[in-house]
């Protein structure tokens, strides 16, 4: 697989699971994953997946704009995403969310991942 | 003519879905449509009130959508001059939160007025007879609301613009005196235990408490 179809079908399965199943997600982070979610860091699949599940929304829906990957490595791909994704019945916002997607022995995961909602200072 | 400097900034705080939007569209007429900022993920309502003959230019800050991930960005707290603390009298998880809400609007703004509401009172009445420990540890000015039915509304958000007024004239004095009048606030009232005011909770809250 090309670098760019390997960030095509992981954002599609991402955000598919985000949506339908986040417990699903379980299975793209290992133990040396580290995710910043706006302010707060997570490392380790457990510390992400109990992040990720105390989130309060109970629907959410993701709108991709743009998907962008560079090979950091032979093993390594980065991606950044950005969109428009909307919780339950709140209003849609904007965000970008960065990922370093790595092979790993159990196939590709999640080393790093970056999330923001996109908004102005003021 | 009013001049951008006179107007008074008022915030909503509290979980999503415990009605603020509902009841801030409910004081305002029907039909009404805010200013939705998706670039500041907030929802803004403008309003325009007398106070003292004078007209005064008023905007209601709702979140929208934020919160969902992280802390209100500062600048939401930025200026304002009463907050409006929301929870869901069905919801205890949401009657919890407030204490985390609370902290952060404190941190920003330490001394503007703040009024506690519990929402959705039209889902069941007794809760109008608690008295909720947090307003008085807080010492808070506590309403009972229906944002569905219309049930105090109106005098909710008078007093809240009453407030922010009053705060807005003088940051540092006065507030407290205020506050002391306004609403129906009683010190005098008994340490229920505010667990036992929540008869509706069950599946809910445990689904968004993970």
């Amino acid at each position: 697989m090309t670098a760019q179809e390997i960030s095509k079908a992981f954002v599609q399965h991402y955000y598919t699971t985000m949506a339908s199943n986040r417990e699903g997600l379980m299975g793209l982070y290992g133990d040396e994953s580290v995710l910043t979610l706006e302010t707060s860091e997570c490392r380790g699949r457990n510390q992400i997946m109990e992040k990720i599940l105390a989130l309060t929304y109970q629907k959410i829906q993701h709108d991709i704009t743009s998907i962008d990957h560079q090979m950091i490595s032979s093993d390594s791909v980065l991606v950044v995403v950005t969109g428009r994704l909307k919780t339950d019945d709140d209003p849609p916002n904007s965000f970008t969310q960065t990922f370093v997607l790595r092979q790993g022995s159990g196939g590709i995961f999640i080393a790093n991942e970056v999330f923001r909602v996109i908004l102005h200072n003021n | 003519m009013s001049k951008p400097e006179d107007k008074l900034k008022i915030i909503c705080l509290g979980d999503s879905a415990v009605g603020k939007s509902k009841m801030v569209e409910r004081f305002l007429m029907d039909g009404y449509k805010p200013q939705q900022l998706s670039t500041y993920a907030l929802t803004l309502f403008d309003y325009e009130t007398k106070i003292n003959g004078k007209m005064v230019p008023i905007e209601f800050w709702d979140t929208a959508g934020q919160e969902r991930f992280a802390s209100m960005h500062p600048s939401y707290y930025h200026q304002a001059q009463a907050c409006i603390l929301v929870f869901d009298a069905t919801r205890k998880i949401t009657y919890k939160n407030l204490t985390n809400w609370y902290r952060e609007l404190r941190k920003y703004r330490p001394n503007i007025p703040c009024l506690l509401v519990a929402n959705k009172i039209d889902a069941d009445l007794g809760v109008t007879q608690r008295s909720f420990q947090f307003g008085k540890k807080h010492s808070l000015p506590q309403y009972f609301v229906s944002a569905a039915d219309g049930t105090n509304i109106v005098k909710l958000f008078r007093d809240t613009i009453k407030a922010a007024y009053a705060y807005k004239q003088n940051p540092t004095d006065y507030v407290d005196q205020v506050l002391a009048e306004l609403g129906n606030f009683e010190s005098g009232k008994l340490d229920e235990n505010d667990e036992a005011i929540f008869k509706l909770t069950s599946k809910e809250d445990q689904a968004e408490e993970f």
